[in-house]
């Protein structure tokens, strides 16, 4: 026990004393955290639009200035032909135009008027939601234009998230990200070190067990990686206004699963690496799949079957529903034990097989 | 500086990467990777989007308008009976919305439009929008269809042709894909040219080499002109993946691509370059190169999310990455075909940043030599 807690004690020193592997520790997922929340939103604002009016009419004008009012449009470029308005999407001065044809008021009474969309398919995802706009504001243009008595025909509301804040998304988001990366690098490059700096041979000639060496490099980490949760969980709370509905006691046990099982792909990476460089892109090959596969930036229902057959593997995946569950939804411990216990499963599974591999590679 | 010489560090440094396997996995395995995920799990298309459904409406037209929702591409229906088995469901994300028809429906129908309920999961924003923007169109197309709306008044018909243009079929991928080449020249431009050089002065080799009559410069040049070829492999690669598997469309030139990522290399290597002068182990110019490198080139290029939607002081951060140029070019010349306009302008912006990093690195490295 004295020995694992001098292991204990010198892991944490020997990232600790060098003051600059303690700043990239804390400064950097405190950076990142800061920068990426407001970096990563999917919703589309600010557009700068065209707009090539053929008709030149007071009913043309006021569907312009319509767009102009719109909070989505922030910018309303007049464009004079087709060439000027090919140019101004070609070199991505605007992401639509909108081209209103020459008897647009004429027919609006009559046959029907009609305007024309472009969009720069290049960003196809924010020219769909621009179109969708353009169409909103069209649509309330003909609907001012009927006079009509403006019926609710839907009514909208979100739940947990009443305002659809982005921060909200994003920051349980990068809470789960962060804290892998932390603890997935830390463990990864334990035992890969001191392999290449040759300290690992010395270890081993000391009287501590194997069992004692894979101790002293996890719960260093895990400790580490805790606390650096701890902090980003504050500054999400603090800073950033998240409501924490919740219990922060399964906040903090699916937290500890969740390190759990990464400490044990950490372990695997850092065992089969010889050197440090390995087992930091070995890191990286499980990192990026993982957060590409968890559900972060696009649902896993829309995946194909057999992607959403590997990101059951993924523990990202699971603590994503499980944090955003215990943030905004309060779910019950027996909701949240359906998303904690595949993370002790794949923990039971990583750890005994770096452990396996561990002991056969020391025999 | 000697050719000879900088010959052998080249055949040295090359020996070097195609002995180790992590060299290999990061400029091979991890590109294929990355584009199969995201050509195939990626997708910012149209999503399929699991719809509570609670009827209270006994009449025929509520569940005529839900034979609508179900024969649309973008929902799937999931229905009970009360709202309390349905929110259970959302809690666990297994439903991201519920659709609510009022008991009477059918009855008012004929008078006025009835309005429906929507309330969708928050904690997804982009499915939330998307599940009000579509239920609504859905609905105010089959409520237009009903006779017993039509009014005699003038209807204002609107008639809207949208184009998309260089992407017809509103694919992601086709943007997604030429990205990742950026992602991928990244990681290989600078985060294992950071960690292998970081490597040499962790280990004092570096210091070693300077007693041998080998020149810094030529130390260097040894150093990146290796890592400058697998970047421009793995470009190729990551080229022909999208090309021919994904089937991307190719509508520029293949040499103003190389040019392009020629442009970017050069940004990329220096950057790696200055972290590992910087840093003094591997672990911090990982961390480092994370932090600087990939994920900018993740979230600040453009690449995933629009750079206009940012707040104003973060859009002036991106002008300082690299990769928000090489990704704007990347997507121009796959899918709209060559725009000089915009490849000079990024490359000028590439190069400049490149040139502006290696007067940092000379000086910070005949410091820390000195």
């Amino acid at each position: 026990m004295s020995a694992l807690l001098a292991l204990i004690k010198k892991e944490f020193l020997a990232i600790w004393k060098d003051k600059k592997s303690r700043v990239i520790i804390i400064v950097p997922p405190l950076l990142q955290l800061m920068i990426f929340s407001f970096a990563a939103n999917l919703e589309v604002k600010n557009i700068t639009m065209g707009v090539y009016d053929r008709d030149n009419t007071p009913a043309s004008r006021e569907l312009i200035e319509r767009f102009r009012a719109s909070k989505s449009f922030s910018r309303v470029i007049p464009l004079t032909d087709y060439t000027s308005t090919r140019g101004a999407i070609d070199s991505q001065r605007v992401l639509a135009a909108l081209v209103i044809e020459p008897g647009f008021a004429r027919n609006l009474l009559t046959t029907g008027a009609s305007v024309q969309i472009l969009l720069d398919g290049r960003r196809s995802t924010a020219a769909q939601s621009t179109a969708r706009y353009m169409e909103t504001v069209i649509e309330a243009y003909r609907q001012s234009r009927l006079g009509s008595e403006n019926t609710e025909l839907l009514r909208m509301r979100n739940w947990y998230n009443p305002n659809l804040d982005n921060f909200w998304w994003i920051v349980p988001n990068l809470f789960g990200v962060l804290s892998m990366l932390i603890a997935l690098l830390l463990t990864a490059l334990s035992v890969a070190r001191e392999r290449e700096l040759g300290t690992f041979d010395q270890l081993l000639v000391s009287p501590v067990s194997p069992a004692q060496i894979i101790l002293g490099k996890t719960i260093p980490a895990a400790l580490i990686s805790m606390a650096e949760g701890t902090l980003i969980l504050l500054i999400g709370v603090f800073v950033f206004g998240l409501p924490l509905a919740g219990s922060l006691w399964i906040l903090y046990f699916g937290l500890f699963a969740y390190l759990l099982s990464i400490i044990g792909i950490g372990l695997f990476v850092s065992t089969i690496s010889m050197t440090q460089q390995q087992a930091i892109l070995g890191a990286f090959v499980i990192m990026i799949p993982s957060i590409l596969l968890s559900g972060f930036a696009t649902p896993v229902e829309n995946m194909p079957d057999w992607l959403i057959a590997i990101s059951d593997i993924v523990s990202l995946k699971y603590f994503l529903v499980l944090i955003k569950g215990v943030f905004f939804k309060s779910i019950s411990f027996e909701a949240a034990w359906g998303f904690i216990w595949p993370l002790f499963a794949i923990a039971a599974v990583t750890l005994s097989v770096s452990i396996r591999l561990f002991r056969s590679k020391l025999g | 500086m000697n050719t000879r010489r900088l010959k052998a560090l080249l055949v040295k440094e090359s020996y070097q990467i195609l002995r180790d396997p992590s060299a290999l996995l990061i400029a091979v395995v991890l590109p294929l990777i990355l584009l199969l995920l995201m050509g195939y799990a990626i997708s910012l298309d149209s999503q399929k989007i699991k719809l509570g459904i609670i009827n209270h409406d006994g009449g025929p037209h509520g569940e005529e308008l839900l034979g609508r929702f179900a024969a649309s591409p973008y929902f799937e229906l999931h229905r009970g009976t009360h709202k309390g088995e349905l929110e259970r469901l959302m809690q666990t994300g297994e439903i991201r919305a519920i659709l609510t028809i009022p008991s009477d429906f059918s009855k008012a129908l004929f008078d006025k439009r009835p309005t429906l309920q929507v309330v969708a999961d928050g904690t997804e924003p982009v499915l939330a929008g998307f599940v009000h923007r579509y239920a609504a169109g859905l609905y105010t197309q089959w409520a237009a269809e009903q006779p017993s709306m039509q009014t005699r008044r003038p209807q204002y018909v609107i008639s809207v042709d949208e184009r998309y243009w260089f992407n017809a079929p509103l694919k992601s991928s086709y943007f997604l894909l030429p990205g990742s080449i950026a992602i991928v020249m990244t990681m290989i431009g600078t985060l294992l040219t950071a960690l292998v050089v970081a490597r040499e002065w962790e280990r004092g080799t570096m210091e070693a080499m300077m007693a041998t009559p080998v020149t810094p410069l030529e130390m260097i040049l040894g150093k990146l002109i290796p890592y400058f070829v697998l970047g421009l492999a793995s470009m190729v690669l990551c080229f022909s993946v999208s090309v021919f598997w994904f089937e991307v469309p190719f509508r520029g030139s293949i040499w103003m691509l190389g040019l392009l990522g020629v442009c970017y290399l050069i940004p990329a290597l220096t950057l790696g370059l200055l972290i590992s002068t910087l840093a003094k182990s591997q672990f911090i110019a990982a961390q480092a190169a994370l932090v600087a490198g990939f994920l900018p080139a993740f979230l600040l290029s453009g690449f995933l999310f629009e750079i206009e939607s940012m707040p104003l002081w973060l859009q002036y951060v991106t002008h300082v990455i690299p990769a928000r140029y090489f990704v704007e070019s990347l997507q121009t010349i796959f899918i709209a075909g060559d725009v000089p306009a915009i490849f000079y302008k990024d490359m000028a912006a590439m190069l400049l940043i490149g040139l502006i990093l290696g007067r940092i690195v000379h000086k910070k490295t005949t410091k820390r030599l000195a």
